[in-house]
């Protein structure tokens, strides 16, 4: 046998292999690989933080408080009833050089809107005039909903109701302008890595599929000067241990939660991540809450007594202590706190006598009688911790049996979608800063609802919040229909608020933590000088040396 | 033997289609879907997302319009710009399709890129265990019973016991935080390149290794080595000319599947590492319910698998002249 042949026609391909990187100022883990750069298709997280690097919509957030900024907007008038934004949008332009004009907002928003695009996030915008019915196809003329163009740097929107948080909507990416002098020719090809013009701080200047993406400062951008980063590479990365290992060695300067694995938490936090290299590691609130779903429509569980026994019988510190242990928050209420102007509702404390006495009333004294429940989780281990958890509780303190039940994502979800469930596991991540994102879910019949709860006085709570324009009264109606959901009807048991962990390279600067962990590439940039303990900012934890 | 060859690839086309429409069907009655999500998508949306992608249309007809090579939609996809209601296209027109998840790149994009990926990572890593196996393999038959082979099989035994999600993270600790010889992950040269050859090829060298020894002992045991020795050959040329050829043939027929798999890519490599490669895409595109992306996969797997299965079939009778094909 001649294996000499073999190698020969090796050497090409690895020729071909092997390639000269371009490389950034820095290196951040994003995730998973970006499923589009298309505002208007994506839904997820690494997305949103390229879109966010690359596309500027009429305003932007500030990277600590999330106060909505001016982004192509330079300044906005709402009208007093709180229905019209009139915004002002500034001489800009896009990468190739080609003048933005409020026409591409409005062609955007359209985009979005159109119903053949399919755009999971459409409903974003469904607070503009017209806008819901036009994505549903019941209205075919879109100038009957409630965008207007008067001039290229005027952009009126009206809207049905008076929404507090409209201005961060038109920070968030689905309402980020396109280049309609693209779409028109490309079609969704437009934001293919080899089409794709962009109006933010920086510009895609590569993307290494299921490797990195490279973004570049666009000069043309109108706040350049205060974009100190000249090049960012993004690194998309599946592995939770892959994922550390690169921050460790120093090949990626910061990463989030998805990038500290759960064994090595409590290390990261001590600030004992690595022995030879200082990182840097802090901590926010975040805007997300884990709970368990109860499908309301099965018995036993259709009985409310039951439902508040279970989340009597929580003691949700046990999870966070011993299971998830990064400082998630232990909690009674839906609604994470953090957001301004909101007083967070006490929900049902852990009380295993109170709760024996409401299991005693429903029917089954010291759980006599009650049926066997199955506690249905997406497969991973962490998932698995937490049931473990709650099965021992419930067995513990009401003496009920509960069988843990695994599914792989898809199957899953569709038997949450279609109430073939019990008790399942769940979170919410909020879309924006109000309570809203929290609490609209629950109307009956809605999508995210899942658990079968169904009540018309609740839905015309959340309906007159929406039409409320004193924000202290709509705040208490807000509260109403949180209380609602967590002391009187239960449809689902709160377990823990999440929190947002950042561990990174000390060097890098301009990190915040905000509410909704949005990144701000922006405003990041790796200071390679100077004293490192004295700028680190005093949110964060020194590293150590 | 090119009628022989000329036969087994006219049949290439019907095993492949009794496999792409096996996979076709049953990654449809897989419960989910490419638009399911956590947070839910709007019924009217859903279903105009689903009709974009055909998902709307009844099962054999989606199977008629992947495979082509007619085009039933008659209002045709406009999803890469301009009206493409072409009167042709499917697979019969060398077109995979779309992928659902990755919302602007075709199956031919995605897979046009891993697989070269894999191929090189593949190609080193049999390399590898071509190199480490054959010779001890070769050595262990020869000195049979002394150090040489026990500790040669011992190493193999441990090489076939040890999974690779357990030798990755091996090698990493020791040649990245200890020695700090090698990147810890990522791709793109031929440092980067090194870790997951290792992790891909050992397994394989161990098995190619306990092929060559049992072969090669029943060799040395024939006649014509006999023969050989009795001819006052040296004992280098009895074993390397004559003894190693008959050895290779059991080797030689685990290469084909074996070339085959390792060349379609390892999910579990390509994580540890973070290579961009091929095998991912069949775990993650069942598992994103990416329909087409799979199929696009296994038939690549499975094109592989027939040629290098004939690449085979014809080396034998290269190398073993005994063996007539026809």
């Amino acid at each position: 046998m001649r294996l000499p042949t073999f190698p020969a026609v090796l050497i090409p391909l690895l020729i071909g292999g092997c390639v000269t990187y371009e490389k950034g100022d820095f290196a951040i883990v994003l995730g998973t690989e970006p499923q589009s750069l298309d505002p208007a298709l994506v839904t997820g997280v690494p997305e949103g933080r390229v879109i966010r690097g690359i596309l500027e919509g009429l305003t932007t957030s500030d990277p600590q408080t999330l106060e909505p900024l001016p982004g192509v907007a330079e300044s906005w008038e709402i009208s007093d009833d709180g229905l019209v934004y009139t915004f002002h949008l500034r001489e800009a332009r896009w990468s190739d050089g080609t003048p933005l004009t409020a026409r591409d907002f409005d062609s955007a928003w359209e985009r979005v809107l159109r119903p053949e695009t399919g755009a999971e996030y459409g409903y974003m915008l469904w607070y503009v005039r017209g806008a819901e019915e036009y994505q549903k196809g019941r209205l075919d003329d879109w100038s009957e909903v409630g965008t207007e163009v008067p001039n290229d740097h005027t952009f009126i929107v009206t809207l049905d109701n008076p929404t507090p948080f409209f201005l961060d909507i038109t920070s968030f990416y689905t309402a980020s302008p396109v280049p309609a002098h693209k779409v028109r020719e490309l079609g969704d090809a437009w934001a293919r890595e080899d089409n794709i013009v962009t109006n933010g701080p920086f510009y895609l200047a590569d993307w290494r599929h299921r490797e990195r993406l490279l973004i570049k400062r666009d000069p043309l951008y109108w706040d350049v000067a205060n974009v100190r980063a000249s090049a960012i590479e993004l690194l998309t990365v599946e592995s939770i241990p892959t994922n550390f290992n690169l921050v460790l060695t120093g090949a990626a300067h910061w990463t989030d939660r998805n990038g500290i694995p759960n064994n090595f938490v409590s290390n990261v936090l001590a600030g004992e991540a690595s022995k030879v290299r200082p990182l840097s590691v802090r901590r926010g609130p975040y805007l997300g809450t884990y709970f368990v779903r109860c499908n309301v429509n099965e018995p036993p569980l259709d009985d409310v007594r039951v439902r508040k026994a279970l989340a009597m019988s929580i003691n949700q510190a046990d999870i966070t202590e011993h299971v998830t242990r990064a400082g998630e928050i232990p909690t009674h209420a839906i609604v994470p706190p953090g957001i301004d102007g909101y007083s967070n509702v006490k929900g049902l404390r852990f009380d295993p006598e109170g709760a024996r006495e409401l299991l005693e009333q429903a029917g089954y004294p010291g759980g006599k009688g009650f049926p066997r429940l199955v506690y249905l989780f997406n497969t991973s281990e962490a998932h698995r911790g937490v049931a473990e958890v709650l099965q021992a509780q419930w067995e513990e303190h009401l003496g009920i049996g509960v069988e843990l039940e695994n599914q792989e994502w898809q199957v899953y979800l569709d038997n949450q979608t279609n109430l073939r469930y019990q008790l399942s596991r769940s979170a919410w991540i909020g879309d924006y800063p109000d309570p809203n994102t929290f609490l609209d879910m629950w109307m009956t019949g809605g999508g995210n609802n899942r658990t079968g709860f169904s009540s018309a006085h609740y839905d015309s709570l959340v309906v007159a919040a929406g039409r409320e324009s004193d924000p202290v009264k709509r705040a208490e109606v807000l509260a109403e229909c949180e209380r609602i959901i967590v002391v009187e009807e239960l449809p689902i048991l709160p377990i823990y608020h999440y929190v947002s962990l950042h561990l990174y390279d000390p060097r890098l600067q301009g990190i915040q933590n905000n509410v909704l962990d949005k990144m701000m590439l922006k405003y990041f940039y790796l200071d390679e000088g100077g004293d490192v303990a004295k700028r680190s900012p005093g949110l964060g934890r020194e590293p150590h040396s | 033997m090119i009628a022989y060859a000329a036969r087994r690839l006219l049949q290439l086309p019907i095993v492949l289609f009794v496999i792409v429409t096996a996979a076709f069907f049953i990654m449809r009655a897989i419960p989910g879907g490419p638009f399911s999500n956590e947070k839910a998508v709007e019924p009217e949306i859903r279903r105009l997302i689903e009709a974009k992608y055909h998902l709307d249309w009844p099962v054999p007809k989606q199977f008629a319009q992947y495979v082509g090579p007619f085009n039933l939609d008659e209002r045709g996809h406009s999803l890469f710009g301009g009206d493409h209601s072409e009167p042709w296209g499917g697979l019969l027109t060398g077109d995979l399709g779309l992928s659902f998840r990755y919302r602007n790149q075709t199956v031919t994009d995605i897979i046009g890129r891993s697989f070269p990926v894999s191929a090189v990572l593949g190609s080193l890593a049999m390399i590898l265990a071509l190199l480490i196996g054959m010779p001890a393999g070769v050595i262990a038959a020869h000195r049979r019973g002394r150090w040489e082979d026990w500790s040669a099989m011992a190493v193999a035994m441990v090489g076939i016991c040890i999974p690779n999600f357990v030798l990755g993270p091996l090698l990493v600790i020791l040649f990245v935080f200890q020695m700090e010889l090698l990147p810890v992950a990522g791709w793109g040269s031929l440092e980067h390149m090194v870790l997951p050859a290792i992790v891909l090829g050992l397994p394989y060298a161990a098995y190619i290794s306990r092929l060559s020894k049992g072969a090669m002992l029943e060799a040395i045991e024939q006649d014509f080595i006999r023969t050989a020795r009795a001819k006052g050959l040296s004992e280098r040329v009895v074993i390397l000319k004559h003894a190693l050829r008959n050895a290779f043939l059991p080797v030689l027929s685990f290469l084909g599947p074996a070339t085959a798999g390792i060349l379609s890519g390892s999910v579990v490599v390509e994580r540890i590492f973070n290579v961009p490669g091929m095998g991912t895409w069949f775990v993650q595109g069942a598992l994103n319910r990416d329909y087409l992306l799979v199929i696009g996969a296994v038939l690549v797997y499975a094109v592989l698998l027939t040629v290098l299965n004939l690449l085979v079939d014809l080396l034998y009778a290269v190398v073993d002249p005994r063996i007539k094909l026809s």
